[in-house]
This record gives C-alpha cells, sequence and structure tokens, in this order.
C-alpha cells in the first residue's frame, strides 16, 4: 500500500459507518418517544 | 419496514458487497503473497539479523546462532547497508527527546494507576479500610486507577511508540518534534486534572469519559497538537510504500482524537443516546486505539526481532481493513438487554462475531511468521513481551466475541467476568506488548544498554503470573456470581459473597502486577540515570565518540 489518502479516507469511513449505526440511527429511531409520565431525563448541567 | 427484516437485508447487501470485493481483489492479485511489502522494514542486506537492543553482546550471539537457518549461507558477508541505516540513525534521533518523555510519563501513570486499581481491589473485600475521605472510597479511587492506566499509561506509551516507529518506518527524520511535545504536555496536564477532579468528585459520569469536558479540550488540543507533525512526516516521506504497522498507527491517531472529541461533546449526548454513544466511544477505545497500536507494534517488532519479514503482508492488510469496519461497531452488545432498539443490539453481536476475521488473519500470519522459530523467546526477552500480547489478542478477542453472545451475556453481563476479560485485554495484550517495545525503544532512545537484564525477565514473570491468577480467579468468580444472580430461588447477597475468595485472588494477582511495575519503574530510572555497567554494545547505532553516548536530550 502507497497511498496515505486511501488510508485516511479509509479510516473515516469506517469510523462514519460506525458512529452511523450506534449513535446517529438510535437516536433517530428514539428521538420522537416520549418518556412515561413522571419519568423525566436529567437535565444538562454544565 | 420491520427492523428486523431492515437487518436481514443490510447483512445479506454486506454480504453480496464482500463477494465482490472478494473476486475484485483476486482479479487484482492482492491475494498474492508480497515479500517486497513485507521486507520494507529491514535495510538492503539485514533480513537474517536478529535485533533485541535489550539484550547485551552474548545473548546477541546465543539469538544470532538460534536464529540461523540454512539458507542464510548465502548472503553470508552481506553487511546491512550503511546509507540505510544511517538513515534510521537519524530518524530515531530526531524523535528521541518526545519519546523518552512520553515513556517517561507513561511509567509514572503505571504505578500511580496501578497502585489505585490494587486499592480499589482490596476495598472490594476490605470495605472498611480507607473509608474517611470521600476521595478514598471505591467509586472514585476505581475511576482513577481507570484514568490513570487508559489514558496516563497506555496513551503515552502509544503515543511514544507511533512517534518513534514512524520516522523508521518512512525513513524520513520527525518533523515537528517541539510540536509534539507540547501536545504530550497538554494531554498529560489533561490527565493530572482529570486524576484530580476524579478525586475531588467532578465527572461527567460516562465510562472511560468519566473526565470534565472543559478538561477534556486539553487532551483533545494535545492530539491535535500531535497529528499535525505525523501527517507532515508521513506526507514529505522518503519512501514509496507504507508498512502495515504506519496503516495501524496513524489510523488508530486519527480514530482517537475523532472519538474523544465526539464522546465528550458537551449537552449533546442524553438518554438513551447517550448509552449507546457511551458504548461506540468505550469499546472503540479498545478497539480502535489500543488493539490497532498493539498489533501495529507486533508486525513491526515482532519480525524485527527474529531477522524474518511477516510471513503474509497481504493477510495483514486484510485484517487492517477487517477491524476497521467490523470493530466499531460491537459496543452496543454492552447493552444487550437495555432500553436500545434489537437490530442495534444484533448488528453489535454480529459484528463481534465477524471480529473472528482480523483475528483469525493476525494469528495465522504470526503463527506463520514463527513457525520453527518458537525457540527463540527462550533467547529474547522483548520476543517473549511480544508473543505473550499476541496470544493474548487473540484470546481476549474470541472470549470477547463469544461473550457478546446473549446467551453468554446473560450470566456474564454485570460481573466480575467482565471486568476479568477487560484485563485480558488491556493488561494480557496490550499492556505486554507496550513492555516489549519500550525495552526495544529505550536503549535506542537513550544510547544506553538496560542496566540489569535480570530485571526484565523478573518483570515478565510477576507481570504474566499475576495476570494470570488475576484472571482465572476473576473468571471464575465472576461466572459463579452470574450463576447466582439468575437463580431465582438465591438470596442477592449470595452471589455478593461467593465473589470474596476470587476477589481475595484477584488483589492477590493484582499486588504481584504492581510489584511488576515497580520493577520496572525501577529499572527504568537505573537506566535514565546511567547506573549500571558503561555498555553500549545493544545501542547498535551508537556512535563510537564519547560525546555520542551522553543522554540524546542533553548531558
Amino acid at each position: 500500500m502507497e497511498n496515505e489518502i486511501k488510508l485516511a479516507a479509509g479510516a473515516m469511513v469506517s469510523l462514519a459507518v460506525a458512529t452511523a449505526a450506534l449513535v446517529v440511527l438510535p437516536y433517530m429511531e428514539v428521538r420522537d418517544i416520549t418518556p412515561p409520565e413522571g419519568l423525566k431525563p436529567t437535565p444538562f448541567k454544565v | 419496514m420491520d427492523s428486523a427484516i431492515l437487518s436481514l437485508l443490510g447483512a445479506f447487501l454486506l454480504s453480496i458487497m464482500g463477494l465482490f470485493v472478494f473476486i475484485w481483489s483476486m482479479r487484482k492479485g492482492l491475494l498474492v503473497e508480497n515479500p517486497r511489502a513485507a521486507s520494507v522494514i529491514f535495510a538492503r542486506g539485514e533480513i537474517g539479523q536478529i535485533d533485541d537492543p535489550a539484550l547485551q553482546d552474548a545473548g546477541r550471539a546465543h539469538l544470532q546462532a538460534a536464529a540461523a537457518e540454512p539458507g542464510d549461507d548465502a548472503h553470508e558477508g552481506h553487511a546491512p547497508d550503511p546509507q540505510e541505516l544511517e538513515h534510521r540513525v537519524q530518524a530515531d534521533r530526531s524523535s528521541a527527546f518526545p519519546v523518552f518523555m512520553f515513556i517517561a510519563f507513561a511509567i509514572f501513570w503505571l504505578v500511580l494507576g496501578s497502585a489505585a486499581g490494587l486499592t480499589a481491589s482490596l476495598k472490594l473485600h476490605m470495605p472498611d479500610w480507607l473509608v474517611g475521605e470521600a476521595w478514598q472510597t471505591f467509586g472514585r479511587v476505581r475511576t482513577m486507577h481507570l484514568t490513570a492506566v487508559l489514558y496516563g499509561w497506555i496513551t503515552n506509551a502509544a503515543l511514544g511508540l507511533i512517534v518513534w516507529l514512524l520516522p523508521r518506518l518512512l525513513r524520513t527524520p520527525l518533523i515537528g518534534a517541539v510540536w509534539v511535545m507540547l501536545g504530550g504536555a497538554l494531554i498529560n496536564a489533561g490527565i493530572a486534572s482529570a486524576i484530580g477532579a476524579i478525586g475531588a468528585g467532578w465527572s461527567d459520569g460516562m465510562e472511560y469519559l468519566e473526565m470534565p469536558w472543559q478538561i477534556g479540550l486539553f487532551i483533545v488540543a494535545g492530539f491535535l497538537c500531535i497529528i499535525g507533525p505525523v501527517l507532515y512526516t508521513l506526507v514529505n516521506r522518503k519512501v514509496e510504500s507504507l508498512y502495515v504497522s504506519v496503516w495501524y498507527l496513524v489510523a488508530a491517531l486519527l480514530w482517537i482524537t475523532l472519538l474523544f472529541l465526539v464522546g465528550k461533546l458537551p449537552g449533546v449526548h442524553t438518554g438513551v443516546q447517550q448509552a449507546t454513544t457511551n458504548w461506540w466511544y468505550g469499546h472503540n477505545v479498545l478497539g480502535l486505539w489500543f488493539t490497532p497500536i498493539s498489533v501495529g507494534a507486533i508486525y513491526y517488532f515482532l519480525p524485527k526481532i527474529i531477522g524474518r519479514p511477516v510471513r503474509s503482508y497481504n493477510l495483514s492488510i486484510l485484517g487492517f481493513w477487517t477491524l476497521a469496519f467490523f470493530y466499531g461497531q460491537v459496543g452496543g452488545h454492552h447493552l444487550i438487554g437495555g432500553p436500545i432498539p434489537g437490530w442495534l443490539s444484533t448488528l453489535s453481536i454480529v459484528q463481534s462475531m465477524m471480529m473472528i476475521i482480523p483475528v483469525a488473519a493476525f494469528t495465522i500470519n504470526m503463527a506463520g511468521t514463527m513457525w520453527g522459530r518458537m525457540h527463540l523467546v527462550r533467547h529474547s526477552p522483548t520476543l517473549r513481551f511480544m508473543m505473550f500480547g499476541g496470544l493474548m489478542y487473540m484470546l481476549s478477542s474470541v472470549q470477547g466475541s463469544l461473550e457478546a453472545l446473549r446467551s453468554v451475556n446473560q450470566v456474564a453481563h454485570f460481573t466480575h467476568f467482565t471486568v476479568a476479560h477487560a484485563h485480558l485485554g488491556a493488561y494480557a495484550f496490550v499492556t505486554m506488548v507496550l513492555f516489549g517495545a519500550i525495552y526495544f525503544m529505550l536503549p535506542r532512545v537513550l544510547n544506553w544498554e538496560w542496566p540489569y537484564p535480570r530485571l526484565i525477565s523478573l518483570q515478565f514473570w510477576l507481570a504474566a503470573i499475576g495476570i494470570g491468577i488475576y484472571f482465572v480467579g476473576l473468571t471464575i468468580g465472576g461466572w459463579l456470581q452470574g450463576l447466582a444472580m439468575l437463580d431465582a430461588s438465591r438470596p442477592f447477597m449470595e452471589s455478593v459473597a461467593l465473589t470474596i475468595p476470587y476477589l481475595q485472588w484477584r488483589s492477590v494477582g493484582g499486588a504481584l502486577m504492581v510489584t511488576s511495575h515497580l520493577v520496572f519503574a525501577g529499572h527504568f530510572l537505573a537506566m535514565a540515570l546511567r547506573f549500571g555497567p558503561a555498555r553500549t554494545g545493544a545501542a547498535l547505532f551508537a556512535p563510537a565518540s564519547p560525546k555520542a553516548l551522553e543522554l540524546v536530550h542533553g548531558k
């Protein structure tokens, strides 16, 4: 193998696939599901 | 459409694509052996010559004699190309100072982090010990251990390895060493701050991502400072062919930076998505950072020590791409049974099983390379660490694949079994490889031999026996714990009480590992402070003048 562009591009594509599968798609699937009455997510605090 | 049908359709399409890729690779000759590409780690005339800087002259002679093979007679009298060796010397010198800095930090955090780990282990069967202050409680001590060893030890050692190996493999001096050192300083400032913050109870509360995001900024900035010089050196290299270790090391550096950046984005990850992101990061820090670094290291050091190219270069490339594709998607198996989409668990289980492909590619390749040469481990301590680590990679990965199956996960999840598995990967595989790499690198970095070679063997056996006791004890205890928790007729406390003898064995194993780290750190200090006989034999490329015997970074 002689091409560093293929290396960087391949690494990014594989990570993008993993991110889509484990982060983006689950988010899209559950974002509209409302929690049961009385159950609220902990608000984010800085 | 039903998510199960979508999963099956996706798997079918992937299989078809895989078939076409396979046919294409056959037509391109990608599966044909490629000995020229496998030999780029050697200078012309160097194949057949062993290389272990951790050995003294007599040890090197024994290893060379043991490694001699019939075909070598034809090469006798052919010395390695002096110009290529000079390039290697220049490459080593260009990276010496940053590498020394990373290794010094790594060893510091290793001692501190493993002491915290042993403390946490003892507290599991001595719960009334050290309870006077909040920072001494199990939850904080265990998390400080985790941060110190994952980021402090493994990440520093991995960065040292990258910065040392790449200039060698690219035959190009490191460009921008000052930026690399700035990056190292930022990362270590971040680690120190993170451990302090966790001790004080300030945490983001995600596993492996406990450090507050404000401190995480230091880590990201540090990685960016290191990526720049690494890529610049890569682009300006003097060789055309990129050895497989370069692929593993460069990809790993890009992956960890992005993983950490996304994982620590503030205010973005909440609810179910936070859990999936947590394990997207949590498993990828092992799979796309620690694993490629260690596998890349073995692909360089093992052939280099025995003086023979790796058996199949193309198999190593296959291993890289299958690891890149499959490993990124396995994290969901940590959430089996959790409130996440069912297809996500199934996808991660399937990809966990697919991980058998890169592991098999690596194992077959290493077995082929070492075939008929296994006896060399008796002569080379560095090779011993590498082979031990390589074998444990196979075991931990196969165990991890099986552990992802729902039937096994049902018992093993939420038990000490998982902790044993994590240490099989992070310690028996990754840490042992890093020990071996440091034993190889430092004599070249410091132009000085390891002063007390027997300590290398002592450290190996302490660490190997320690992790052996730790793993076996905790695996048995964890499995029994899981079975007890699944049995509704047994009270919960029974599942806790039955683990105590196994937790005590864990502390015994942990104590041996900590002792091995103290030996390692003491030996490192003795070397850095120029203790021991004034030998330079193993510092192969040290020029003969006394000035050259000075530390590369000063007198």
